[in-house]
């Protein structure tokens, strides 16, 4: 079967999920990332290669952060940006999904940059505008479900890339709540795909998926021996608002065995970088003396994340 | 098929009197050397108007014209190189530049890419070009505002980059001035847009590109390549 997100010349036209995406690409994406990082610090902010196109932020689901680099990234690129809280909008009033994206499109949206709690409904609009509108409209998959967040995992690979660069001698550990995790799925997938030879996945058996091995990662249930040695430590969210049921005994509980401290950062090795996708839960999955400590790279992902999707908009935008 | 114009056009003039680099004297053993184009169907022919396919002697032209005419005005000039090509001989003027007239060229030189301001963008062309591997990025370590700055590329066809790096250049602030030194003009300009430095011209067909390349030692040369 093809891949929905690349074109016939093997283009980027919907960024859905890293999985499958060839390592060229993937590579390219952070080469074109790498310019962009000027344009944010230049006197003016902004590069016209988005002139004229309207963005469309639909944030089935909330975030601040995501849909602020969002559009940050897309104003940078010159283009216009519409943020739809649709939380509170027509879904309430009943309106289906493909429905609210018809009239979007009648709007002349350009490019839809979703997020939605329903793993795969970006895969359903890019699959609907495909077949309706041909090549035109591009989908950014901002985070579905549990299923995958492709700008996060492409710019925690700018950010290792930045720190370490190369990729085949790297050891790096995931840690934390995989389970509910959309962002690990994602990172797991760049990590292997660019050639990183040990992928450890760290957590709780309660919070690990089954199926981690097939991916190509190491399970460590112990903090002690699964930091030993680890160039990268990405440290996962502890998701409660996902959790259903009893998953773990309390976030004191977590800290305790999972968290992140000084301590058990020293079994890495010493210039290992730490990272974080955002929001922190200071004291429940990192400590906060590591966080703001000169290992933590956490303001650094921030930064990059703008140029990485700066670079994946306007890749979308120039695939005919 | 490609034919490296500067290998069989061995003469140089050591404009204005200026002192021979060690790039310079490597090049002169270079074009001593045998031809090295294997293929006999070379594109061009040698006649007199290729002279200004040689890389090194027009960029000893375009020296000697902005030293005479810095020390015409007495301004001091920031050379700004387009990548790829312009950002080489950006580099090769400054440095022949600042053995002549140092106080008029002192300023390192600056790069810039012009990328993000193409109008082909999205058409269909340039692919791949945004990537900071292949377009370079902007590199500009001094004020732009009130500085007199002399914009440098390779080859000068449609205007259309200059244009894109006009647009580029005044997005880090208000230069005094701005002139534009080019290598090599072919003409066919869609834009107005005019040299105020030239290293030569020479008429190509539209299916014809100039590529410039650059060796190790730093040496510049011209070939033609057939799209």
């Amino acid at each position: 079967m093809p891949n929905p997100q690349l074109t016939a010349n093997g283009e980027l036209k919907h960024l859905l999920t890293i999985e499958g995406l060839p390592k060229a690409l993937i590579n390219g994406i952070l080469d074109t990332a790498k310019g962009f990082l000027g344009v944010n610090t230049r006197d003016v902010k902004k590069v016209p290669l988005l002139r004229g196109k309207s963005v469309f932020n639909l944030f089935f689901e909330n975030s601040t952060r995501t849909r602020t680099t969002f559009e940050i990234a897309a104003t940078r690129l010159s283009a216009d940006v519409v943020n739809l809280n649709i939380n509170t909008s027509s879904a309430a009033k009943g309106e289906s999904l493909l429905d609210t994206i018809d009239n979007l499109v009648a709007m002349h949206a350009d490019m839809f940059v979703v997020r939605h709690a329903s793993s795969g409904a970006p895969f359903l609009i890019a699959e609907h505008v495909d077949r309706t509108r041909g090549s035109d409209v591009h989908v950014i998959n901002a985070g579905d479900g549990r299923h995958a967040h492709p700008t996060q995992g492409l710019l925690d690979m700018y950010t290792i890339r930045h720190f370490k660069r190369d990729f085949t001698e790297l050891r790096v550990a995931v840690v934390g709540d995989v389970l509910h995790s959309r962002v690990a799925r994602s990172d797991i997938h760049a990590l292997t795909t660019l050639g990183v030879p040990e992928v450890r996945v760290i957590g709780p058996l309660t919070l690990l998926p089954s199926g981690l091995e097939q991916m190509g990662c190491q399970v460590y249930t112990d903090m002690k021996t699964g930091l030993k040695d680890v160039d990268v430590i990405i440290i996962l969210r502890l998701q409660n608002e996902r959790m259903r049921g009893a998953l773990l005994p309390s976030a004191q509980e977590y800290f305790k065995h999972y968290g992140l401290t000084q301590e058990k950062l020293e079994l890495a090795k010493s210039d290992a970088i730490v990272m974080h996708p955002g929001p922190m839960n200071r004291g429940v999955e990192i400590d906060s003396a590591v966080a703001d400590g000169p290992q933590a790279v956490i303001l650094e992902q921030v930064t990059f994340g703008i140029a990485v999707r700066m670079a994946v908009m306007s890749m979308l935008a120039e695939a005919a | 098929m490609r034919s490296t114009i500067g290998d069989f056009l061995g003469r140089q003039d050591d404009a204005a009197g200026m002192a021979l680099s060690p790039v310079a004297k490597a090049r002169r053993r270079l074009v001593n050397l045998p031809d090295t184009i294997s293929e006999g169907r070379s594109v061009i022919e040698a006649g007199p108007g290729s002279a200004s396919l040689d890389a090194e002697q027009s960029l000893s032209r375009i020296a000697s014209q902005l030293d005479a005419k810095a020390r015409q005005d007495g301004l001091h000039r920031t050379l700004i190189g387009i990548h790829r090509g312009g950002a080489w001989v950006a580099r090769r003027l400054h440095d022949m530049l600042c053995a002549t007239n140092q106080q008029g060229f002192a300023q390192r030189p600056g790069f810039l890419s012009s990328v993000y301001h193409r109008d082909d963008y999205g058409h269909n062309a340039q692919r791949r070009a945004l990537s900071a591997k292949v377009a370079g990025t902007t590199e500009l370590p001094f004020e732009v505002n009130g500085s007199c700055i002399v914009l440098v590329d390779d080859v000068l066809y449609t205007g259309r980059t200059i244009r894109a790096a006009l647009n580029e250049l005044f997005d880090y602030g208000r230069p005094a001035k701005v002139e534009l030194a080019i290598l090599l003009d072919r003409g066919g300009r869609e834009l107005p847009i005019q040299a105020d430095f030239s290293g030569g011209t020479v008429a190509l067909a539209s299916r014809q590109a100039a590529l410039l390349s650059q060796d190790e030692g730093g040496v510049l040369s011209f070939s033609i390549v057939e799209r």
